[in-house]
């Protein structure tokens, strides 16, 4: 046999790619990577304004403060906890959009992505009428005489985890939809005639054929709660801080520029390793 | 198996899709050991039967047992039956002997015994080697065969198959019916094997369901499906089929009728059904292969002229399209070799076939 003809690349073809490229790259590099760059610089300085050390001052202080070592491993608690149970709520719905046949799905649909159409402020808000101190729960619970006292319903880690998980949701449930709807079902029913009971037959067969949608699923909720910044605050009263008010204050009320920096720079990295670490863990059990 | 084979029987079994009948009362008992061919045209309600004795589908009404119990309310799970579908089903995220594993498993045998028995099977069915490959790692046949280990492994009750050769090359196909019947009647398993492909069915069964519109139309060995087809449909769909029209004109003395060819008008003496009065249009079948090319004369044969319209070669068999006086008639020529040269188009021929080799049915309504 002959070799194949080389490849050779039609200059008109690589111009089109070029111009169909440079738009998205342009504006990746713009609002993605210079921004970081110069996060990068800032947190290598000793203060602001002054030289680009380089000087790992800021990282050795954030890694010695209780204070911030704490504020971290709450906001990694919470986007453990919100992911976990978006996972664990979501699924079921997910299920429930890709496999049935129901007239109610478009109305389930509706219902999922709808926290996503209204806007951040209307729905905090709507939590706050909900479980404020003179909330429509607080109402009822002392109308029916069961608390002499309105309930601390807000203010709280939970009440914050609510929030997140009400608004993460859809991220959640439409990638493992995504997913499940492309897995043939005559895989179940094999594994159904083999003789696996419908529950170690999900566990054996289905779950590990839509790890992929929760692994996605994941990384976008863990990532959002990880970044989010308005619910923990207004759900929270300032009483859970996170990881985004800490960088706020450091920044804004301390004028720390480079203490924030050096924050930003250590939450995506302890993020990236996380989800990186996640990941594989999925796979492994996934090809058990 | 544990214990002798067991039987499987449907009475009265119909399943509706919405408004959609797909089966509609099936009768049908699949002896112990036996191999049943479900036999039809696309969307005649063989998988649908197929899936309502796997227990995928619950049957509308009518009642499926499994060596002599009522199966209707026992899930899948519980039913002890291997399955094959057309997709194979492999489990894509397990290799091979995992895929095979699966049933013991779940049935939670010892390691050694699961390791044991997948290892038999995989030599049953010739797959050393492989256990480690994932099934995108493998080729048709190959997985082909790791969907039969995985489904007979686990020693089922019966064996069901929905159409698994359907997507391989001819060759492979026609060495995996083998194998497959080889395996059957070693192992000794009761199977319902569904196809839409008459060769197969003659191939792999004992017997040969035919089906049509969610109905049995005809049952018997396969000899008997394609000798004496009881209903135009069965004969037209089993095997090529001449159909000469012809006009009922009297009964026979013999109980026979008799009948005129429509077009030439000559007049023969047929075996048909009953309940055929004189007027009546009907359909002579004739297969292929009963007509021969310029017979002696004086045979006590239907002697025909003709001129060859179309000659087929297929290499072992040549088709010949003659156009006679009395219609269109397919002759099948065995190519033995040294004869002299087939006759080409345009050549003038007679050809013959005995009136016994001719059956009458009433032609298809909707023709
Ligand atoms: N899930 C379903 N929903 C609605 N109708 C269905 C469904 N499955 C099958 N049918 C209908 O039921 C009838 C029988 O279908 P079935 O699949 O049993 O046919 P089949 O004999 O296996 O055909 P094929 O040879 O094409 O596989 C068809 O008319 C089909 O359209
Ligand atoms: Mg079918």
């Amino acid at each position: 046999m002959l070799p194949p003809p080389p490849r050779r690349a039609d200059p008109r073809r690589t111009f089109a790619a070029a111009a169909l490229l440079a738009p998205g790259v342009l504006l990746l590099a713009l609002i993605l990577v210079w921004p970081f760059l110069v996060m990068l610089g800032m947190s290598l300085r000793e203060r602001f304004p002054g030289p680009i050390g380089p000087s790992f001052a800021k990282y050795a202080e954030f890694l010695t403060d209780p204070y911030l070592l704490n504020v971290a491993l709450r906001t990694f608690s919470l986007a453990a906890t919100v992911t976990l149970l978006c996972a664990v709520l979501g699924y079921p719905i997910a299920w429930f959009l890709a496999r049935s046949r129901s007239r109610w799905a478009h109305l389930v649909f509706l219902g999922t992505i709808f926290p996503l159409l209204v806007s951040i402020v209307v729905r905090t808000m709507g939590w706050t009428i909900l479980l404020g101190n003179e909330g429509l729960v607080n109402a009822a619970l002392l109308g029916l005489g069961l608390v002499t006292e309105p309930l601390r319903l807000m203010q709280g880690f939970w009440s914050v985890v609510l929030g997140m998980v009400h608004v993460l949701m859809p991220f959640m449930v439409l990638s493992i939809a995504a997913v499940l709807g492309r897995i043939d079902v005559a895989y179940a029913e094999a594994a159904a005639t083999l003789g696996a009971t419908p529950l170690r037959n999900f566990l054996s067969v289905t779950l590990p054929l839509s790890v992929q949608g929760v692994a996605a699923g994941s990384v976008i909720v863990f990532c959002l709660t990880v970044g989010a910044f308005i619910t923990p605050i207004w759900l929270g009263r300032g009483h859970v801080t996170v990881m985004a008010i800490a960088i706020h204050e450091q920044m804004v009320t301390l004028v720390d520029w480079p203490g924030g920096a050096a924050s930003g720079i250590l939450l995506s990295l302890a993020t990236l390793l996380l989800l990186g670490g996640y990941g594989l863990l999925l796979r492994r059990w996934a090809r058990r | 198996m544990s214990g002798p084979a067991k039987g499987v029987a449907l009475s009265g079994v119909a399943k509706w899709y919405g408004k959609v009948p797909a089966v509609r009362g099936l009768d049908l008992e699949v002896a112990p050991g036996e191999m049943v061919s479900l036999l039809g045209p696309s969307g005649c309600g063989k998988t649908t039967t197929l899936r309502m004795v796997a227990g995928l589908e619950a049957p509308d009404a009518g009642e499926i047992r499994i060596g002599g119990t009522r199966a209707n309310e026992v899930p899948p799970w519980r039913r002890n039956i291997g399955m094959v579908f057309q997709s194979y089903a492999l489990f894509p995220h397990k290799s091979v002997a995992e895929n095979i594993a699966y049933g013991l498993v779940m049935r939670r045998l010892p390691r050694a015994e699961v390791a044991a028995r997948v290892a038999d099977a995989m030599r049953q069915v010739q797959l050393q080697g492989l256990d480690e490959r994932v099934p995108s790692q493998l080729s048709g046949g190959q997985r082909q065969r790791v969907a039969l280990a995985r489904a007979l492994v686990t020693r089922p009750d019966v064996l069901l198959f929905d159409e698994p050769l359907a997507a391989l090359d001819r060759k492979l196909r026609e060495r995996m019916q083998v194998e497959i019947r080889q395996l059957q009647r070693a192992v000794g398993i009761t199977t319902i094997f569904v196809t839409h492909d008459q060769d197969e069915a003659l191939t792999l069964s004992d017997r040969i369901v035919v089906m049509e519109g969610g109905r049995i139309v005809q049952s018997g060995t396969p000899g008997e499906i394609y000798e004496r087809p009881g209903s135009h449909f069965v004969s037209d769909f089993i095997g090529m089929m001449n159909a000469l029209r012809a006009t009922v004109t009297g009964r026979a003395e013999d109980g026979g009728l008799r009948v005129r060819l429509e077009p030439g008008g000559r007049e023969l003496a047929v075996a048909g059904p009953a309940g055929m009065a004189a007027g009546d249009g009907v359909e002579l079948m004739l297969r292929p292969e009963k007509v021969r090319l310029n017979p002696p004369a004086g045979a006590g044969l239907i002697h025909v002229g003709g001129t060859v319209a179309h000659v087929v070669y297929l290499g072992a068999v040549t088709y010949l399209h003659v156009g006679t006086p009395d219609g269109l008639v397919i002759a099948m020529l065995p190519n033995a070799g040294g004869d002299a040269a087939a006759p080409r188009q345009g050549d003038a021929v007679t050809l013959g076939w005995r009136a016994a080799d001719m059956v009458c049915f009433a032609p298809p309504r909707d023709a």
